[in-house]
């Protein structure tokens, strides 16, 4: 049997990966995802290093999702020590980590995402046709900016987040600052969602099998929990690695992740919609339904719905935040450091981002576990895109190979990979 | 006129350099006229490197043979490059695992550490290829790089930063968090370029636009020593704040360092 291969760069993602496509005689048999980006070893620089230092370390590992990696470890640290964040603190941590949130959206949808919808190959070439779009994009792009830099330092890597809370409040007067541009932030947010979803009928319809995992919490739409759901039921977050199993594949550098039973999963912006649709604003839930969208929703190119419809979610929390900002004094914080195993997670844009630290005698970090959501993710890229050609019909041979690539570039697109965060 | 052709690698990071990029290439529709975005895989559908560029910004540290000959390729074809941030200048932060045995390191993170194609140590750009201009930072200041464009643009070249950041507080009227609040400030040593984020939160800078360029390993030690003597903070607990950001900077004095504190 004659097996022929072809491998081209993924663009329009964060990072360096391939797809490689397999041919037999007649047909494609296989694809996959090749992580080539080189890995930065993060869990070994931070053993030895105190927890305190940790947030600041693990936010290095990804510039779009920052936010996520310093909540995250720092929630860790927090939870398992009981170390109280002062209400008004944890606020503003929450409002630095929606910014962030729609600042990855903003990236994702117009910069990365929107030229396959109207199938075309670059955002420049969007924006070249469609300036209302261009002008809309840029003022939400800058928004998004803007309130990072105030709430947080600066647009990644923020500076203002520790374990405990943060390093300071802001001025109020900085803070309404946002609000004039918050209104218009919704706007476009609202827009953008309802341009979205009118053109979401140029997607594939055909219904898929997904099993997907979510952080879940019962009043808001998730961002920070200990409590995962799947498949019906809830675990907290320490179990989490006994419910995945990791594999490793000579083509990928970063480690891939399975349920404990063998089965594929889904994280991001898909599974959080579906299971915490009802948590979503009763605005963002209204406008969903006139466009004939309910959870849970059966396809993976459905996911730019679901980032639409967290996008507008998450401008109008931010500009309550923005309304009834108060600044409080941020009193001195002393951690005490105690042994022992610490896990947290949160809801990164692309989905669950788990952290397990073991803190030893010394009061420093042994050792660290960090599973990015784009590692949990890599199979289902594989598994959703021979679904995809299958249900179009696409399982042609070599000679298809530009047409297919392009396909399977989309569906992995609908994940929004990390590739960096994946091998960090 | 003629547009100015630009190109843009990513490396061995987090890509946050890469937002900052794509902030200051879109950031002033007059300016974004005046360039060809003709490379950049994370925003177009552009995949293989093809004639010459004008500049070229690389954002990232080298860790294998493919990146060697991916920047050698990318000096060939351009005019000036530009390495992008704290990893593209030092290496950044994933320096840290220098020196310990990369086949050991790998062993920490991966169940079959034999599949990993990383050789050795972590490089800056300017270790592997000659750089004409390099901007450091974690993440970069995109107006910074905004501002560098636009001067490049009207043809003018070579910024060098060699204040140190304690010159922005002073700029901003910021009280010195050092030596009012006795909180540990990486400022002094430090290249300035940020606009003092750190303290204008009312914490110490933690150094992450790397150290300034004229700084010795033996000020970094005098400075170490004068923040333990005035009981501020530890001097082995400075040096390992420091090599953060910094280590790839002073490779041969950092090593030390980790090897006496491991002993």
């Amino acid at each position: 049997m004659s097996v022929t291969t072809y491998e081209t760069r993924l663009t329009r993602v964060e990072g360096e990966g391939l797809v490689k496509l397999i041919f037999g005689e007649r047909n494609i048999e296989r694809v996959e995802v090749h992580i080539v980006e080189a890995p930065r070893f993060v869990e070994y620089i931070m053993r030895g290093r105190k927890p305190t230092e940790i947030p600041e370390i693990a936010s290095r590992i990804c510039g779009i999702c920052s936010v996520s990696y310093q909540v995250a470890a720092a929630t860790a640290f927090e939870r398992g020590m009981n170390i109280e964040v002062p209400y008004e603190e944890e606020s503003l941590r929450n409002a630095i980590f929606i910014s962030e949130h729609i600042k990855s959206n903003i990236l994702h949808v117009l910069y990365l995402q929107l030229p396959d919808i109207l199938g075309v190959s670059s955002s420049l070439e969007v924006f070249k046709k469609n300036p209302d779009l261009h002008k809309m994009a840029m003022d939400f792009f800058m928004w998004s900016r803007k309130a990072m830099k105030i709430l947080g330092g600066r647009y990644h890597n923020i500076v203002n987040i520790r374990i405990g809370g943060v390093y300071k409040m802001p001025e109020r007067s900085d803070v309404m600052s946002l609000s004039v541009e918050a209104e218009k932030a919704i706007t476009n947010a609202r827009k953008l969602a309802e341009f979205v979803f009118e053109n979401v009928e140029k997607l594939p319809k055909y219904k898929q099998d997904m099993k997907m995992m979510a952080l879940c919490d019962s009043i808001n739409y998730p961002i920070v929990s200990r409590e995962i759901c799947f498949d019906g039921r809830k675990f907290d977050v320490s179990g989490f690695e006994e419910e995945i199993k990791e594999e490793q594949v000579p083509y990928s550098n970063s480690l891939r992740y399975k349920t404990k039973l063998g089965e594929i999963y889904v994280v991001g912006p898909i599974s959080r919609f579906s299971t915490s649709f009802f948590n979503l604003s009763e605005e963002v839930r209204r406008a969903l339904r006139s466009f004939g969208y309910a959870p849970p929703l059966r396809n993976i190119h459905c996911s730019v719905v679901a980032r639409a419809a967290e996008l507008y979610e998450f401008s109008l929390r931010l500009a309550d935040f923005i309304d009834s900002y108060r600044p409080v004094q941020v009193e001195a914080k002393e951690v005490q450091i105690a042994p022992g195993i610490y896990w947290g997670a949160v809801e990164a844009p692309r989905g669950i981002l788990y952290h397990r630290y073991k803190v030893n005698e010394k009061g420093v970090v042994e050792e660290a576990n960090i599973i990015p959501p784009t590692s949990q993710n890599l199979i289902a890229m594989e598994d959703f895109s021979m679904q995809h050609l299958s249900n179009l019909g696409l399982l042609g041979g070599e000679n298809m190979k530009d047409e297919i690539a392009r396909e399977v570039e989309k569906v992995i697109r609908q994940f929004d990979p990390c590739i960096s965060c994946s091998v960090h | 006129m003629n547009k100015l052709r630009i190109g843009v690698e990513k490396l061995t990071s987090c890509s946050g350099c890469i937002n900052e990029i794509i902030y200051a290439l879109l950031a002033d529709p007059k300016l974004t006229e005046s360039l060809e975005i003709a490379y950049f895989p994370e925003l177009l559908d552009k995949k293989s490197l093809e004639g010459q560029f004008d500049i070229f910004f690389v954002e990232g540290s080298i860790v294998n043979k493919d990146q060697i000959e991916t920047v050698e390729d990318i000096r060939e074809r351009s005019r000036l490059v530009i390495a992008v941030g704290t990893c593209s200048t030092y290496g950044g932060i994933q320096s840290l695992r220098d020196k310990k045995g990369v086949e050991e390191v790998k062993k920490h993170v991966y169940p079959k550490p034999e599949l990993i194609d990383v050789e050795g140590d972590v490089y800056s750009l300017q270790e592997v290829i000659k750089t004409d201009l390099a901007i450091p930072g974690c993440p970069v200041d995109g107006n910074l790089l905004l501002r560098v464009l636009r001067k490049i643009a009207i043809g003018s070249k070579d910024i060098s930063i060699t204040e140190s950041l304690c010159a922005e507080c002073k700029r901003k009227g910021l009280e010195c968090v050092l030596v009012k609040k006795k909180i540990p400030c990486l400022g002094p040593i430090t290249a300035a370029g940020c606009g003092a984020i750190c303290p204008s939160f009312g914490r110490g800078c933690i150094g992450c636009f790397g150290l300034r360029k004229d700084i010795s390993s033996k000020e970094i030690e005098n400075f170490a020593n004068r923040l333990e003597e005035a009981g501020i903070m530890k001097k082995s607990d400075v040096l390992s704040l420091v090599m953060r950001f910094s280590y790839a900077k002073e490779k041969g004095y950092f090593e030390k360092i980790v090897e006496e504190r491991g002993r």
